[in-house]
């Protein structure tokens, strides 16, 4: 029987305390209900454990979303149903512009040298998943204002308010009839580049091989058909009626069904993997993350809105404030996903 | 080309951190950070096994640095020298390095980038060795070329009867050697303790 005890003079850790605490809870899940006085290595050598927080798990989320949201409305115009499905496409497109740049505003906030933030496009880097994610981000902002243009014309001719700056306009017509008239083309390339992007998100925590609980390729194609599902979501929260909420919500179900089965395979890799994977495994599934993970990630975001999806799909009638409750716990279990994830990922080294 | 590293000679370490103090001045590290600091661990509980060992924590110069390919301007770089260096000037501090380093050995500076050991390569150009080896009283720390079997860096490896890396599984090649340690690194950091070991000592 060994007792480590480790110490380091003045350890300049922000964080610290929730670090160690954190990783005896992790320490308890793996070694049965009591927190033992060991502090490990690893808690010694990551002095510097705030390294991503809410504004990475929040990008996260938001560049997810936009991902769906841009799948979906690109799926619609390449299926033929632009038409049909119009009012739900249009916000889809219309959403997904700003919800990119807030995602590059939290991106921006959380760098810690806010001046110099143009390196990342004076430079490509293959191997950084981060200077993919950067050209990426680049690529959708400007795709998909294109693709929002022509429905930003057309909201504007409706609400009949007079033009205050006819040169913009003239502008901003002349580039939308030109993105109209390449349509498919745009909804190529932003079909693509939604998947590059929502598979990104994933992959940039993915990639790191000194995160347990982060190292699975399965994190990407989880945040993918996570982020697909909070656009579904969200788009049925906004526009519940319409010939497309049937096919949504059946989509909806397919997609907590596939979310569910991608977690799984997520933790089965990391529990037989070595030491490390399993107990960063073991801290979601029973330690310190197991209450969020199961009531907001799991339950929350997954398996009650497969439930009621279910449910309406077998019974065809759902009442509206059920249908609405369902679609919210979606979106959150998805922010609840990235939170998670991103902090779990950083603890219990 | 050399190709620089370092080791240190557990027999000898008293920890004492004049290696930490001699780098904090040298390299003007901001207070409550550190590039190189002296952990002490304590193993065993009876007379009989206890023992005191430190860790030594800097950046380990790795031949395949995970850090590296992870940055997304190529602020982090590698020199020909084999030195694992930040280039201030276009680290955006994003921290993507920090969050790769297996061994946690980068912090991110309060002036919004991150700083590491950089193996005090200023004073390696100019012919002197690092500020944390010149400091050491017991000669504990070498510094030298791997390259040059007449190195005193190979020689102390050489000579010594055990000779550790960190995570050595993890293929990343670090040049910083831990030569004759009583006590494995694994073991030091509380590694494969049974869980019944834990809760017995739960205090």
């Amino acid at each position: 029987m060994t007792v480590v005890t480790a110490t380091v003079p003045s350890s300049g850790c922000r964080r610290r305390g929730a670090a160690a605490s954190a990783s005896a809870a992790v320490m308890a899940a793996v070694g049965g209900g009591v927190a033992p006085a060991v502090e490990r290595h690893g808690d010694v050598l990551n002095t510097h454990l705030d390294l991503w927080g809410w504004e990475v798990a929040a990008y996260l989320f938001l560049g997810g979303l936009a991902a769906g949201l841009l799948i979906v409305a690109s799926w619609a115009v390449l299926a033929g149903r632009r038409r049909e499905y119009l009012p739900a496409v249009r916000v889809a497109t219309l959403l997904v512009p700003p919800l990119i740049g807030a995602g590059l505003v939290l991106l921006w906030l959380d760098l810690g040298s806010k001046l110099t933030p143009f390196w990342l496009y004076v430079t490509l880097r293959p191997t950084s998943p981060m200077s993919w994610g950067a050209w990426i981000l680049l690529a959708v902002l400007l795709t998909s204002s294109l693709a929002a243009i022509p429905a930003l014309l057309a909201m504007r001719a409706r609400a009949s308010v007079p033009c205050r700056l006819p040169r913009l306009h003239r502008v901003l017509e002349h580039v939308g009839r030109w993105a109209a008239r390449h349509g498919r083309w745009l909804a190529w390339i932003n079909l693509w580049l939604g998947v590059g992007l929502g598979l990104y998100t994933g992959i940039l925590l993915g990639t790191m091989v000194a995160r347990p609980a982060w190292n699975s390729p399965m994190l990407g194609p989880l945040f993918l058909a996570s982020g697909l599902s909070g656009a579904v979501a969200l788009l049925l929260l906004l526009r519940p009626r319409g010939p497309w909420a049937p096919v949504f919500v059946r989509a909806e179900v397919g997609l907590h069904a596939t979310k569910l089965a991608l977690l799984g395979l997520y933790l089965t890799g990391l529990a037989t993997s070595g030491a490390a994977p399993q107990a960063a495994a073991a801290a979601l599934v029973r330690g310190v993350w197991a209450p969020a993970f199961w009531t907001l990630v799991v339950g929350a975001g997954m398996a009650v809105p497969l439930a009621v999806g279910l449910r309406e799909v077998t019974v065809h009638r759902c009442p509206r404030r059920l249908a609405v409750a369902s679609c919210t716990l979606a979106l959150a279990g998805g922010l609840a996903l990235r939170v998670v994830l991103v902090y779990a990922g950083q603890h219990g080294l | 080309m050399p190709r620089y590293g370092m080791a240190v000679d557990l027999d000898r370490c008293i920890g004492c951190q004049a290696c930490a103090v001699a780098c904090a001045v040298e390299n003007q590290v901001p207070e409550g950070f550190f590039r190189r600091r002296v952990g002490e661990v304590t193993t065993g509980d009876d007379p009989a096994t206890l023992r005191l060992t430190f860790l030594h924590l800097q950046c380990y110069h790795c031949e395949r640095p995970p850090c590296v390919p992870v940055c997304p301007t190529g602020a982090t770089y590698v020199t020909r020298d084999g030195l694992c260096l930040v280039n201030y000037d276009i680290c955006i501090g994003c921290r993507a390095c920090v969050t790769a380093c297996p061994y946690g050995m980068r912090y991110p500076h309060p002036r919004g980038v991150v700083d590491k050991c950089s193996l005090c390569d200023h004073r390696i150009a100019a012919g002197r060795l690092p500020a944390c080896v010149e400091a050491c009283p017991t000669r504990a720390l070498v510094f030298g070329d791997l390259d040059d079997p007449a190195s005193p860096l190979r020689q102390a490896i050489a000579a010594a009867a055990r000779v550790e890396v960190d995570r050595p599984e993890l293929g990343t090649r670090p040049k910083f050697f831990l030569l004759n340690g009583r006590v494995s690194l694994p073991e030091a950091r509380g590694e494969g303790m049974p869980a019944q070991a834990a809760e017995v000592t739960g205090r």
